[in-house]
């Protein structure tokens, strides 16, 4: 075998192996070390192999050293923050109501039932954007 | 899912709205020619439904 396949499917193991440790990591709410990996690998593979594949993550941005021994994947951190944000903010916001013709909204309701892809929690969310996009518009 | 609302020539459905947002549109009805914040707002709803290709006009009520 040629030494460039060889350092190829090397490669391609540890892109794997970085790519299975990340799926297992990602939703981690706990902050972990590589001594808690370590024991959690079913198959044995050693400590620097997981603490290079970590720095590699670190590096990309997927997850985040919190200390000398600790972290935390971006997707739960990311999370937290997203949590106490909406918190802070659903705390302040006040509303006002406004009527709409019944017709447009099944409309809206419609659009949302066969298009769930487009992201929308409900009506009102739809709105809001619409409200939104063409304040946008005209600005 | 909001409140339902009978009127006596058509239904209405009661929508909350961040006052924060309707302050901005109130701002933009008198500059841009519309006659109420829920000519504005109707009018978002389907501009935003024709790009999405689901709008359809139903009747004069709306």
């Amino acid at each position: 075998m040629k030494e460039g396949s060889v350092m190829e499917m090397c490669l391609l193991a540890e892109e794997q192996f970085k790519k299975q440790l990340l799926e297992f990591i990602e939703d981690r709410e706990e902050p972990f070390d590589v001594e808690f990996l370590v024991r959690r690998c079913l198959q044995p593979v050693s400590e620097i192999k997981i603490h290079d594949a970590l720095c590699e993550l670190v590096e990309e941005g997927r997850i985040i050293r919190l200390d000398d021994r600790h972290y935390m994947s971006t997707r739960v951190l990311m999370k937290r923050w997203l949590k106490q944000k909406i918190r802070k903010i659903g705390g302040n916001v006040s509303f006002d109501g406004l009527e709409l013709p019944r017709n447009l909204i099944d409309q809206v309701m419609r659009l949302l039932k066969e298009k769930p892809g487009l992201g929308y929690v409900d009506a009102e969310d739809f709105i809001r954007d619409a409200i939104r996009r063409s304040l946008r518009h005209l600005h | 899912m909001p409140r339902t609302i009978a009127k006596t020539e058509a239904e209405y459905v009661f929508v909350k709205i961040p006052k924060s947002l309707l302050d901005e549109v109130d701002k933009a009805v008198g500059k841009h020619g519309y006659r109420s914040r829920t000519e504005f707002v109707k009018d978002a709803i389907r501009s935003l439904l024709r790009e999405y290709g689901m709008y359809k006009s139903t009747s004069e009520k709306e």
